[in-house]
């Protein structure tokens, strides 16, 4: 009889386990079936997925992020710049005394009254990159600067043609756009100024990749920035996608607004790449400063003298505006300081002109 | 008989055991597999500007174009909408993931979108953890 309910118990904890596991089985499959279906899921058209590459292993410190600020020798250069000569006391005055000339015809208002000096290529930057406030406003030209300009002739660029990579204070209504839109301001401009805009007619009022609100160093290195936008190619930095649409001898960097930290590993990159190009940079001071430090201008300097290469003071221009011509924008409050006055819009767009035409007329000379 | 009986249940119970641990396991998964929580939790980071945690699930070989990506974004402001990722490709430590959704950056009155779908990321187990490895 014992063994009887023993036999009938054991028989019921059987039937319990069996259902159990008919239950889970069925579960099981039910999620294997769910795998299969994810994997049938899988798109036939395997070309049409972007790919991003791995870089090559550039080193434990820039993989971590510490970006070296030290002068280091570029890769490639057209010519190799001469050693940085350590400027006298003469010509640190010389240089203090145009820096301060050209800021008192700013304060003055009247910036047609502002002339663009005679370009006179040297070896080097004679100023050392912490003096960077005390560097003139229109770019000093060294020779490796006109060698790199004439490389790109040789090899293709157009003369006529400058690009600009920048942000939204870059854009060509706010910028430059209105040398070619409005003929008397054009009228009103030095002689120099004129022929300046005139040889380069058609890189002043055009949109392009490299111009946009919210660009950083990086986004001008980033394929997706451009969104496909401007006839550009899904595999293709915005950066490449200008120097092949607009072909430029000449490009303003006005990059670096802001204070991400890999800033100056970007620039470099985007230095190297111009470079290697024959595309000669002209880099840009900023009036703001909101990274308070000021590390940003400091690191456009240190940049034109470790590749050797023109900078354009804007800072130094901006100075003696009223609170050095920029303004909390009320829409954007959170970002502080930023934007140009419309005072300083003036000013940008002059001193940049000036600084093409400086550039252009220095490195054109044999 | 009654030695048989006991004998067999007990060898149930552990079947029964066995397969409810295993599905216990399963489920604590929430039904994703890991390779897809990574790259939902990767995009999150990007969007929420999370440095630390966007790098922690990168491979070290894509970090500094995984970084390029992130940088790129720094002006602006960005979240993600609909995102949702699924396997479509499974071979042993890696998977291929495709994801629906977009990006959204916001600078000043001007929103860009930027599509997820086109994307299909490579993620590799190394030592235990999934990590994004490109796309």
């Amino acid at each position: 009889m014992a063994d009887m309910r023993l036999l009938k118990s054991s028989t019921h904890s059987v039937l319990i386990v069996v259902a159990g596991l008919a239950v889970l089985s069925i579960l099981v499959l039910s999620l294997i079936g769910y795998q299969l279906t994810a994997l049938a899921a899988q798109p036939e058209n395997l070309n049409n997925v972007v790919t991003v590459t791995a870089v090559p292993d550039l080193g434990d410190t820039e993989r971590t992020g510490e970006i070296s600020t030290t002068i280091t020798p570029t890769p490639f250069q057209p010519k190799t710049p001469t050693a940085e000569a350590e400027p006298n006391h003469d010509e640190r005055n010389q240089l203090r005394v145009h820096t301060a000339n050209a800021s008192a015809l700013e304060k003055s208002g009247d910036s047609s009254a502002l002339q663009t000096p005679s370009s006179t290529v040297i070896s080097a930057h004679p100023l050392p990159p912490e003096e960077w406030k005390s560097w003139p406003v229109i770019p000093l030209v060294t020779e490796n600067a006109r060698a790199i300009y004439q490389y790109g002739l040789a090899t293709g660029a157009d003369p006529h043609a400058f690009s600009i990579l920048g942000d939204c204070q870059s854009e060509s209504w706010i910028f430059m756009g209105v040398y070619e839109t409005d003929a008397a301001v054009v009228t009103d401009l030095p002689p120099e100024l004129q022929d300046t805009v005139t040889h380069f007619s058609g890189s002043f009022n055009r949109r392009s990749p490299t111009i946009r609100g919210g660009t950083t160093a990086g986004a001008i290195l980033w394929p997706a920035w451009h969104g496909n936008a401007f006839s550009c190619w899904a595999s293709e930095s915005p950066l490449n996608c200008e120097l092949r649409l607009h072909n430029p001898s000449i490009v303003f960097i006005n990059l670096g607004t802001h204070f991400e930290i890999r800033n100056i590993y970007y620039l470099r990159r985007i230095l190297d790449q111009l470079i290697e190009r024959g595309v000669l940079p002209i880099l840009s001071t900023k009036a703001d400063n909101r990274e308070v430090d000021e590390h940003l201008n400091e690191e456009m300097a240190l940049l034109a003298v470790e590749y050797n290469i023109p900078l354009w003071n804007f800072y130094a221009a901006a100075a003696e505006l009223p609170n050095n011509g920029v303004e909390v924008m009320p829409s954007r409050a959170y970002q502080g300081p930023i934007y140009l006055t419309n005072e300083g819009l003036e000013l940008h767009r002059y001193t940049a002109l000036q600084a093409l035409a400086a550039v252009w007329q220095a490195v054109q000379r044999p | 008989m009654q030695h048989n009986n006991g004998r067999f249940v007990q060898l149930c119970l552990f079947a029964f055991l066995f397969h409810g641990v295993t599905l216990l396991l399963t489920a604590c998964g929430g039904g994703e597999h890991p390779a897809v929580v990574a790259v939902e939790t990767f995009v999150q980071a990007l969007v929420d500007k999370d440095e630390a945690q966007y790098v922690s699930l990168t491979c070290v070989d894509y970090e500094l174009d995984a970084l390029l990506e992130y940088d790129a974004f720094s002006l602006v402001k960005t979240h993600v909408e609909g995102l949702e990722c699924q396997t479509v490709n499974l071979d042993g430590d890696k998977a291929e993931i495709t994801c629906q959704g977009e990006i959204v950056a916001t600078y000043g009155d001007e929103e860009r979108t930027f599509g997820l779908s086109e994307r299909r990321y490579q993620v590799v187990n190394q030592e235990g953890q999934w990590l994004i490895c490109g796309y």
